[in-house]
C-alpha cells in the first residue's frame, strides 16, 4: 500500500507570518483571562480547621455546596426528623469549682492516621472486633472500666466494681461528678443504655449471659447473670466490647446512631469539634475530665493512608505523631536525631493449611505440615519486613494475653524439613495450589512462597480482598485452598482467640473438628479456673502440635514521635496493654 | 475501483510494494524504533538475559542492595536487589515482558472491539448508531477505576483461570483495558465510516450487489485502518502508564510477577529511604518506552496524514 | 434548532438512565456491604438486621425503583460507611475536587496553549523541537511519580512545600502540578495541530490575500476557531481530572472525590458509588451537550444530520 501525503510540511516562511513579540502576548492574555475567569467562580478556600467550636446554627435542609463548615452539616437526609437544636454541645459548664487553678490547656498536636478514618469508630455502641475504634474511643470517650498504663481493668467511670464470688453478678459504683461532654451528668441510665443498645463485637455473648441490670440506686449498676460469667470483666472491660463505653441515652436517642457518629457526644478526655468525613477529625480538651484536664488543647487527626507522605510530615515537622510505619523506612527515622520510634507489639500472623483435610493433599501428613513450619526463617521475615521488631512468639496467641499459652521461637533447620517431607513420600517438595494472604499482606505471602520454595514446597500468590477471604474461609465451594496467611488486630484473650479462629462459626475461622469443639464446649460451661486453665492449654497445644496453625511472628506496630512530644515514649506509647496507639491523651504533653 | 475525482487521504494500490516499503522502512524513525525493538527483544528473550529469577532473593545477596556503580554494589546484582531481595535487573527485564503484553494485547482488544462496533454504527445508521453512540456516551461516563475494581473482585478468580497460560493479573487488566478505551476507537471510526458511505465507489459497489459484509471489509475495513493505527499508537503509552496506575492502587498486575508497574508501587516507600533505584529506574523504563511508542506514533501520523487533527 | 437541542437531552437522559442501570446492577455484584458494615466478627443476625435496615434484602429491580424515585428528589442515599447523607458527602468533597481540577486545568491550559501556538507557527524550527520534548515527557511519565518525586524535593529536601492536607494555597501546588502535568501536553499537542491546520485553511488564505495583517490573521481568524476543539478537550478534561484523580489525591491525602469513589468501591458503600458514578455522568453528558451545541451554533451543517 502506498500512503500519498497530501502536504509536504516545511518549507519557508513569509514574513507576514512569523510571530510577533505583542502578538503573542495577546495570545496568552486569552487564556489567562479565562483562567481568572474560572478561578474567580471556583469556591473559595475552605476555611483553616476552626480553633474553637462554632455555634450550631439551624441547618437549612437544602445544603448548598458549602466549604467545609464547622460542625453544621445537616443531619442524614434519610429523614430523621429531629432538626439539630441550637445547643452547643461541649460548652464549658459554667464556674465548676475545679477550673480555678488548673492550667489552661494549649497547643494542637497533629496525629496522621494510616488509614481514613471511618465515622463508624466514633460510636462505640457498634465497635467491630478490631482495636482500631478504640483509639477514638480513648479520646472521645470514658468506660466503667477500662486499661490504663499498667493496670488492666482500672476503675474509669465507675469509683469502685466488684465482682460477685459465684461470678453470677458485677456491681459498679458510679464516680459523682461527672459529666458528658453537653453538661449532663453521667447516669446509671445511661450506663444501662449503653448495654442494652450494644451491637458490636460479643454483644450477643454479653446479652445471652445477662439476665437483668439493677440500678438500686443513682451511682450503683448490678448485672445480674444467668449462670456464672467468668468472662464477663474480660469482655466487658477491655477491648473485647465497647458494651462499657458509656454514651448519652438522651442524646444518643434524639439524634441516632447515625447522628451520633457525625457528631457524638461521651465523657471522654476530649471533646468533638468537627470532622470531615474520613479525613480529618478534630477535637478539643475537656478540661472537666475527672482525671485530669488535659494540657493539650486541640488534636487534630488526619488520615493519611500513604506511608511515606506520613514520614514527609514528620519530618517537615507538620505532623506530631504518625501511626504504622511500615519496615522500609525504619532506616531513615533512625536517622533522623527528631524522631523517636516506638515499636509496639501487635498482631500475631499465621500460617494455616486449608487443605489439611484433602483427600490427597501432601499437607493431610502432619510431617509435611511441619515442615513447613520449619522452612519459614522467621528471623529474617522481621528483619526484612519489621526493621527486626517483630517479636518471635511461638503462639498464635500473644503471649502477654490472659490464657496464652507460652511457647519458644519455632526452630528453623531447613535439613530437618527436607527430611520431614522425605519421610512423608514427598521427598522432592510439592506443589500448593496457592497461597492466600488477608488482603493487603501480600509481601508476607511473597516471602513465605520463597521460604518454601527452599524445600520444594512450590505454590503462588492468590490476591484477595478481604471481605471475600473471611468469606472464603468457611466451609463451601468457594473454600479457600492450600495455604491461608491471616493476621489478627483484635483484642481479647485465648478463649476469645480460640473461638475467633478454631471455631465451626468462628468469624475467622477456617477449623471445624469435634476436637477442638468439645472441650471448648467444657470451657464454656466449666466455673473452675483451674479445669478452664487447663482446658485451653490443652487446646493451644492441640492446634500448634499438630500444626493446624502455624505461627509466623508477632506484627510489630511501629508508631513515630516528633520532637515536640515532651513526654517519654513509653509513657504514653505500649504503656496500656492491649493497645498499640498512643494514649493516654490526657497524659500527652507538648514542649514549649 | 478507486476513483480520483474526490481526493481520498489515501488510496490503496497493491503495486510497487517492495520499492514502497524499502521508502518507508528508511524514513522511520530511528531511536524509538530501535527502543521499541529492544522492548520487544527483551521481551522475547527475557529468560536466556535475565541473570537471576526474578521473583526469588538472590542467593547470598542482601535487600537493598544498591547498583553496581555505589558502594555496596557488586556486580551479580548490577541494579541493585529490593527490599525482597530481588535482583531488580532481572525484574526489569521480565517486566518489558509483562509491558508488552499488556499494552499490545490491550490496544488490540479494545482497538478490535472498538472498530467493530464504529464500523458498524456507522455504517448501518440509524437506530443501531444511536444506540451505539448512546453506549458509548454511558462507557465514557463510567469512571475507568470502576470497572477495573469491580472486574478484580468479581471475576479475578475466573478470568485468571482463563488466562492460565498468562500471569496471574495480566488477564484481568486486559480485560479492563479492553474494555475501557473502545469508546474512543468506535466514536472516531464511526465519524469516519459515515463519510466513507458516501463515498461514490462505496455506492456503486452496494448497486452492484455486492454484500454489505463484502464492501466492508473490502472497501471500508482497509480505509479506517490508518485512522486505527494512528488512534492505536496514541493509546498504547495510556495503556502501560494506565497499568502501572493501577498497579500503584493494587489493582494491576499482581505480585510476584514483575511488571514495572507494581515495581514502582511496591517501592514507592524508598524514594524517602534512599534505594531510590527501586522507583527510578522502573520508571525510568516506563518513561522512556511510553516516550518511544508516542514519537513512532507521532512519525506514523505524519507519514499517514499530516492533515488529520491530533486525535 | 429547538429541536437539537431536545433532541441531543433526550438521548442525555436515556445516557444517563442506562449509566445508573448499569452502574447499579454492577456494583451489586461486587458482593454483600452488610458484613463489611457490620464487621467480619458479625453474628448472622446482626448480618441479617443490618440488610434489612437498609433495605438491601429486597430484590434488586425494587431497590433501583427506590433508588430512582429518590433520585427524583434529589436523595442519594446514606453511606454505609460515613452515615452521612451521600449528598453532603458529596457536597463536602466537591468543592476539594473542582479545586484541584481547576488549578490543573489552569496549569494546562498556561503552558499548553502558548507552547502550541508557538510550536504551531515557528513549526520546525528549535522552539518547536523544545516544546515536543516537554510534550512527549508530560504524555510518557506517569502522573504520580512527579508527584512523588515532587513531595521528595519540595517538602522533604527543601521544605518549601506542604507534604500532604488541604488548607492553604500552598497545598495545592503539588498536586495540581502532578494532576496538570499531563494534560498540559495533550493541550499542547492539541493546540498545535488545531493552530496548525487553521493556519492552513482557506478563509486564513483569502485574509492574507487580502492584506491583512499578520497579526489579526492570527488573532481574529486563527485563534478564535484554532481554540473551539482546545477548549471542548479543556472541559473534558476537567470533569476527568475531578473524577478520576485518586492516585494524586492518594499521594497528597487530598480529600476529592476520586478517592471517596475508590474507598467506597472497596467498602462495597453502594450509594456511594452510585452517586459518585451518577454525578460524574451528569457532568460528562453535561460538557458533551455544550460542546455539541456549541458545534451546531458553529457549524450548520451538524443541525441538520
Amino acid at each position: 500500500m502506498q500512503w500519498r501525503p497530501v502536504r509536504r510540511a516545511g518549507g519557508a516562511r513569509p514574513a507576514s507570518r512569523r510571530l510577533t513579540r505583542r502578538a503573542f502576548l495577546a495570545y496568552c492574555a486569552v487564556p489567562v483571562g479565562a483562567a481568572g475567569l474560572l478561578a474567580a467562580c471556583a469556591p473559595s478556600q475552605p476555611a483553616a480547621p476552626a480553633a474553637t467550636q462554632a455555634p450550631l446554627a439551624k441547618a437549612p435542609t437544602q445544603a448548598p455546596i458549602v466549604t467545609p463548615a464547622p460542625a453544621t452539616a445537616a443531619p442524614a437526609a434519610a429523614a430523621k426528623p429531629a432538626e439539630k437544636p441550637a445547643e452547643k454541645p461541649a460548652e464549658k459548664p459554667a464556674a465548676a469549682a475545679p477550673a480555678v487553678g488548673k492550667p489552661e490547656p494549649k497547643g494542637t498536636l497533629t496525629y496522621a492516621w494510616h488509614t481514613t478514618i471511618s465515622p463508624a469508630w466514633l460510636d462505640p455502641q457498634e465497635n467491630p472486633p478490631q482495636i482500631t475504634p478504640y483509639n477514638f474511643a480513648y479520646a472521645l470517650h470514658d468506660a466503667l472500666v477500662k486499661h490504663m498504663p499498667g493496670k488492666t481493668f482500672a476503675p474509669s467511670l465507675a469509683e469502685s466494681y466488684e465482682i460477685a464470688p459465684d461470678h453470677k453478678s458485677a456491681t459498679f459504683k458510679l464516680r459523682q461528678g461527672i459529666k458528658f461532654h453537653d453538661g449532663k451528668p453521667v447516669t446509671t441510665e445511661d450506663v444501662k443504655f449503653t448495654f442494652e443498645k450494644y451491637r458490636g463485637a460479643n454483644a450477643g455473648i454479653l446479652k445471652e449471659k445477662t439476665a437483668a441490670i439493677e440500678t438500686p440506686d443513682d451511682r450503683t449498676v448490678k448485672f445480674a447473670f444467668k449462670e456464672p460469667f467468668l468472662d464477663f470483666l474480660t469482655i466487658y472491660g477491655s477491648p473485647s466490647s465497647g458494651a462499657g463505653w458509656v454514651v448519652p441515652k438522651a442524646y444518643y436517642e434524639q439524634v441516632g446512631p447515625n447522628g451520633f457518629k457525625q457528631k457524638p457526644i461521651g465523657a471522654g478526655p476530649y471533646k468533638f469539634v468537627r470532622q470531615q468525613a474520613g479525613n480529618e477529625l478534630e477535637l478539643e480538651a475537656n478540661t472537666e475530665y475527672w482525671r485530669k484536664s488535659p494540657s493539650v488543647k486541640t488534636i487534630v487527626m488526619r488520615g493519611i493512608p500513604e506511608a511515606a507522605t506520613r514520614l514527609a510530615g514528620l519530618q517537615t515537622g507538620e505532623l506530631d505523631v504518625a501511626n504504622q510505619m511500615p519496615g522500609d523506612l525504619l532506616e531513615t527515622i533512625r536517622k533522623d536525631p527528631n524522631l523517636r520510634l516506638v515499636p509496639l507489639k501487635a498482631g500475631p500472623v499465621w500460617l494455616e493449611p486449608m487443605s489439611f483435610d484433602g483427600p490427597d493433599s501432601p499437607l493431610k501428613d502432619i510431617k509435611a505440615r511441619q515442615a513447613l513450619s520449619l522452612a519459614i526463617d522467621r528471623k529474617g521475615f522481621s528483619d526484612a519486613e519489621m526493621g527486626g521488631l517483630g517479636a518471635l512468639e511461638g503462639n498464635w496467641i500473644p503471649e502477654d494475653w490472659p490464657g496464652s499459652l507460652k511457647r519458644d521461637t519455632p526452630p528453623y533447620d531447613i535439613a530437618k524439613a527436607k527430611q520431614l517431607l522425605a519421610e512423608a513420600g514427598v521427598a522432592n517438595g510439592f506443589e500448593v495450589s496457592q497461597i492466600t494472604p488477608l488482603g493487603g499482606y501480600t509481601t508476607f505471602a511473597e516471602r513465605i512462597t520463597s521460604y518454601l520454595r527452599a524445600i520444594g514446597v512450590n505454590t503462588k500468590v492468590n490476591v484477595m480482598e478481604r471481605a471475600a477471604f473471611y468469606d472464603a474461609l468457611k466451609p463451601g465451594p468457594d473454600r479457600l485452598k492450600g495455604l491461608v496467611i491471616q493476621l489478627s488486630g483484635s483484642p481479647g484473650d485465648a478463649a476469645a482467640r480460640i473461638r475467633e479462629n478454631a471455631l465451626c462459626n468462628g468469624a475467622f475461622s477456617s477449623l471445624c473438628m469435634p476436637e477442638i469443639e468439645e472441650p471448648m464446649k467444657k470451657y464454656e460451661a466449666s466455673i473452675d479456673t483451674q479445669e478452664r486453665t487447663k482446658l485451653l492449654n490443652d487446646l493451644q497445644a492441640y492446634l500448634l502440635d499438630n500444626y493446624y496453625i502455624i505461627p509466623v511472628l508477632r506484627q510489630a506496630f511501629i508508631n513515630c514521635l516528633g520532637p515536640r512530644i515532651a513526654n517519654k515514649a513509653e509513657d504514653i506509647e505500649g504503656a496500656i496493654p492491649q493497645y498499640v496507639y498512643i494514649g493516654p491523651y490526657e497524659d500527652i504533653e507538648l514542649k514549649g | 475501483m478507486a476513483v480520483e475525482a474526490r481526493p481520498l487521504p489515501y488510496a490503496p494500490t497493491a503495486d510497487f510494494v517492495p520499492a514502497r516499503a524499502a521508502k518507508i522502512v528508511r524514513e522511520i524513525p530511528l531511536v524509538p524504533s530501535l527502543v521499541l525493538a529492544l522492548l520487544v527483544f527483551t521481551a522475547l528473550f527475557a529468560g536466556l538475559l535475565a541473570p537471576h529469577d526474578p521473583t526469588l532473593p538472590v542467593a547470598g545477596g542482601g535487600v537493598f542492595k544498591p547498583p553496581v556503580w555505589m558502594d555496596g554494589g557488586s556486580m551479580n546484582t548490577p541494579f541493585g536487589t529490593d527490599f525482597q531481595g530481588r535482583d531488580v535487573l532481572s525484574r526489569l527485564l521480565y517486566g518489558a515482558r509483562v509491558t508488552l503484553m499488556v499494552a499490545v494485547t490491550g490496544t488490540a482488544f479494545a482497538g478490535g472491539i472498538g472498530m467493530l462496533l464504529g464500523i458498524v454504527a456507522g455504517y448501518f445508521g440509524g437506530w443501531v448508531d444511536q444506540a451505539i453512540m448512546r453506549l458509548t456516551d454511558t462507557w465514557l461516563a463510567l469512571p475507568s477505576l470502576v470497572f477495573a475494581i469491580f472486574l478484580a473482585a468479581l471475576l479475578q478468580e475466573k478470568i485468571n483461570q482463563l488466562t492460565f497460560f498468562l500471569p496471574a493479573g495480566v488477564g484481568n487488566i486486559i480485560l479492563v483495558f479492553g474494555l475501557i478505551y473502545w469508546t474512543r476507537y468506535a466514536r472516531v471510526i464511526r465519524g469516519e465510516v459515515l463519510t466513507l458511505r458516501e463515498r461514490d465507489y462505496v455506492r456503486l459497489a452496494q448497486v452492484a450487489g455486492l454484500s454489505q459484509a463484502r464492501i466492508i471489509i473490502r472497501h471500508i475495513v482497509p480505509n479506517v485502518l490508518n485512522t486505527w493505527m494512528v488512534l492505536a499508537s496514541l493509546t498504547v503509552g495510556v495503556v502501560i502508564i494506565n497499568e502501572a496506575s493501577l498497579s500503584f492502587l493494587g489493582l494491576g498486575v499482581q505480585a510476584p510477577t514483575p511488571a514495572w508497574g507494581n515495581m514502582l508501587s511496591e517501592a514507592r516507600r524508598t524514594l524517602m529511604a534512599g534505594q531510590w533505584w527501586l522507583t527510578v529506574l522502573p520508571g525510568i523504563c516506563i518513561s522512556v518506552v511510553v516516550l518511544a511508542a508516542n514519537l513512532f506514533g507521532d512519525w506514523m501520523r505524519v507519514k499517514l496524514d499530516p492533515k488529520q487533527r491530533n486525535l | 434548532m429547538r429541536t437539537y437541542i431536545l433532541r441531543r437531552l433526550g438521548y442525555s437522559m436515556i445516557s444517563l438512565l442506562m449509566l445508573s442501570m448499569i452502574i447499579f446492577f454492577i456494583i451489586r455484584l461486587t458482593g454483600d456491604p452488610a458484613r463489611l458494615m457490620v464487621g467480619p466478627g458479625g453474628r448472622p443476625e446482626d448480618v441479617e438486621r443490618t440488610r434489612v435496615e437498609w433495605g438491601l434484602d429486597r430484590p434488586w429491580p425494587e431497590q433501583y425503583w427506590s433508588f430512582i424515585r429518590n433520585l427524583t428528589r434529589g436523595d442519594f442515599g446514606t453511606s454505609f460507611q460515613y452515615r452521612l447523607s451521600v449528598r453532603d458527602l458529596y457536597a463536602e468533597r466537591l468543592p476539594y475536587s473542582i479545586q484541584l481540577a481547576t488549578a490543573g486545568l489552569l496549569i494546562s491550559l498556561l503552558i499548553g496553549i502558548p507552547a502550541g501556538i508557538i510550536t504551531a507557527v515557528k513549526v520546525d524550527t528549535a522552539w518547536d523541537t523544545i516544546c515536543k520534548i516537554i510534550a512527549m515527557l508530560g504524555l510518557s511519565i506517569p502522573g504520580f511519580f512527579v508527584g512523588l518525586l515532587m513531595i521528595i524535593v519540595f517538602a522533604v529536601t527543601l521544605r518549601w512545600l506542604p507534604a500532604s492536607g488541604s488548607g492553604t494555597p500552598l497545598h495545592i501546588v503539588m498536586p495540581s502540578l502532578a494532576l496538570g502535568w499531563y494534560f498540559a501536553a495533550s493541550m499542547l499537542r492539541l493546540t498545535r495541530s488545531s493552530m496548525l491546520e487553521v493556519l492552513d485553511s482557506e478563509y486564513v488564505k483569502l485574509a492574507r490575500l487580502k492584506g491583512v495583517p499578520e497579526k489579526i490573521v492570527i488573532a481574529k481568524h486563527a485563534f478564535k476557531n484554532a481554540l473551539i476543539p482546545v477548549m471542548t478537550l479543556a472541559g473534558i478534561n476537567f470533569v476527568v481530572m475531578v473524577n478520576v484523580a485518586v492516585i494524586i489525591e492518594t499521594i497528597f491525602a487530598w480529600p476529592g472525590i476520586g478517592r471517596l469513589l475508590f474507598e467506597g468501591i472497596q467498602n462495597r458503600d453502594f450509594p456511594v458509588v452510585q452517586g459518585v458514578v451518577i454525578l460524574a455522568g451528569v457532568m460528562i453528558v453535561t460538557v458533551n451537550l455544550l460542546v455539541d451545541l456549541l458545534y451546531a451554533v458553529i457549524d450548520p451543517r451538524i443541525r441538520y444530520s
